[in-house]
């Protein structure tokens, strides 16, 4: 124990404690803005009584889901920062758009999954043959085109989606379906936040590919946030490398590069 | 000594990171809490401080102290920042007693480092005023004027065990001057 008396130190010693108090009256002893050796021995002193001292209190389950996502979402960037940091071995596919001839064509062995893509194709064709017949115009659904999609490419992932770290953020569920070969995804959705007029949702691709924002995704609306909605991907470039797909809430035009404000939901690869 | 989770988590690794907010989360947040005047903003300061510990975890040296100790580090200054920034005081008594878990998880405790328990041991044997006033200082983010104020003490008193406290805390602990831990 030290009985030497060392005003320096003594100051220094208060100021740490106190650190917190240091802008009302009573604080006579500033810390410097860069630490010393001496300072930062006792404000890592003053951490481990913290540690001692800190209670341990179970938090709510909201913040225990935007904490994940924003874990999620920090993962996903300093991979897609070290994938930048290499090279990519691989050059990204080319795109085939939906609707061409070679989109239908099933290649390789036949499996149990190709006959139900088949079967599902065949069922889409149907169903266009009786619009046809009826004279009206036929529009696929976000949620056939996306049937199609898995039918046609049994390699496409599925990612679930997670609650965002904004506070807007509701229990979204649903997952993204993603084909990279085909380049070409659509968003599942249920519990997305409801949204004002001026407002709408914008999806960002976050490509470890390719150095700097994400890919705009698209920007959309739901009409009801509380039905399931399927809505289809607008990648504005191709994405080499998915590694997260993320949603926030932008102003209703869309916005080029998103400050991220409003991270709704997050679906990490 | 426990799995190092600060390296996997500056490589990307997602389970590190869950690893990490299962160990350590409930702690920032009960900190947190006492720290901040409202829930909400002790909401933000968690999440800010958990970001900030894994944008950091490259410059984590073991040999400088525990992850805890680290991520503790952290968590102090960004709680006096806000703070500041804020320009008001904490209110411990706002939030203190909503929700908490009376008896702290020993499971969590366990997995930390030794270097808690001997700061717990450390802060078992300073003075008991010492040991009052650091507690309210540095545990529940109280001025010297409200420590003053709740326990009778007068001003000076109370700034004198504070600095005397932590002198022999860090005499107790054997921190090295020469190492920083998180910076």
């Amino acid at each position: 124990m030290s009985d030497t008396f060392d005003p320096r130190l003594e100051a220094l010693a208060e100021a740490v404690a106190f650190a917190h108090a240091s802008d009302i009256p009573g604080s006579e002893v500033e810390l410097a803005a860069t630490p010393t050796a001496e300072q930062l021995a006792l404000e890592r002193t003053a951490a481990l009584a913290m540690v001692a001292l800190a209670p341990t209190v179970q938090m709510p389950k909201a913040l225990q889901d935007r904490l994940a996502a924003a874990g999620l979402a920090f993962c996903a960037e300093q991979r897609r920062r070290r994938m930048a940091a290499v090279p990519p071995a691989v050059t990204p596919p080319a795109v085939t758009p939906i609707g061409s001839t070679a989109a239908y064509e099933l290649s390789g062995p036949r499996s149990s999954r190709s006959v139900v893509g088949t079967l599902l194709i065949g069922l889409a064709a149907g169903v266009a043959l009786w619009f046809v017949l009826r004279g009206e115009p036929m529009v696929p659904s976000a949620a056939d085109q996306r049937a199609s999609l898995l039918a046609i490419d049994p390699k496409a992932v599925h990612v679930p989606w997670k609650p965002g770290p904004s506070p807007k953020s509701g229990a979204v569920s649903g997952e993204v379906v993603w084909s990279q070969e085909r380049q070409e995804g659509f968003l599942t959705f249920k519990g997305l936040p409801p949204l004002d007029d001026d407002h709408r949702f914008q999806l960002w691709i976050v490509d470890g590919n390719r150095e700097g924002a994400p890919v705009d995704g698209g920007v959309f609306g739901l009409a009801d946030a509380n039905a399931e909605t399927v809505v289809p991907v607008q990648a504005r470039l191709p994405i080499g490398k998915p590694a997260a797909f993320v949603v926030t809430v932008e102003t209703k035009a869309g916005v080029v590069v998103s400050k991220q404000e409003h991270v709704v939901a997050i679906a990490g690869l | 000594m426990t799995d190092l989770l600060l390296p996997k988590i500056a490589a990307g690794d997602p389970e590190a990171v869950e690893a990490f907010l299962r160990r350590h989360s409930n702690m920032v947040w009960g900190l947190a809490r006492r720290f901040c005047r409202s829930a909400e903003d002790a909401e933000d300061a968690t999440q800010e401080i958990l970001v900030e510990v894994w944008k950091s975890a490259e410059r984590y040296d073991s040999r400088a102290g525990s992850e805890v100790t680290f991520l503790m580090t952290i968590a102090r200054r960004r709680l006096i920042d806000r703070a500041r920034r804020q320009g008001r005081r904490p209110a411990a008594e706002l939030l203190e007693d909503a929700g908490t878990i009376a008896a702290p998880a020993q499971k969590d405790r366990a997995e930390m480092h030794d270097e808690v328990q001997r700061a717990q041991d450390a802060l078992a044997q300073l003075r008991p005023e010492q040991r009052e006033v650091l507690g309210l200082a540095l545990g529940h983010g109280r001025t010297h004027q409200e420590i003053a104020a709740s326990i009778g003490m007068p001003l000076g008193t109370v700034k004198s065990h504070a600095r005397r406290g932590l002198i022999r805390l860090r005499e107790m602990l054997g921190v090295d001057a020469e190492r920083g831990g998180a910076s």
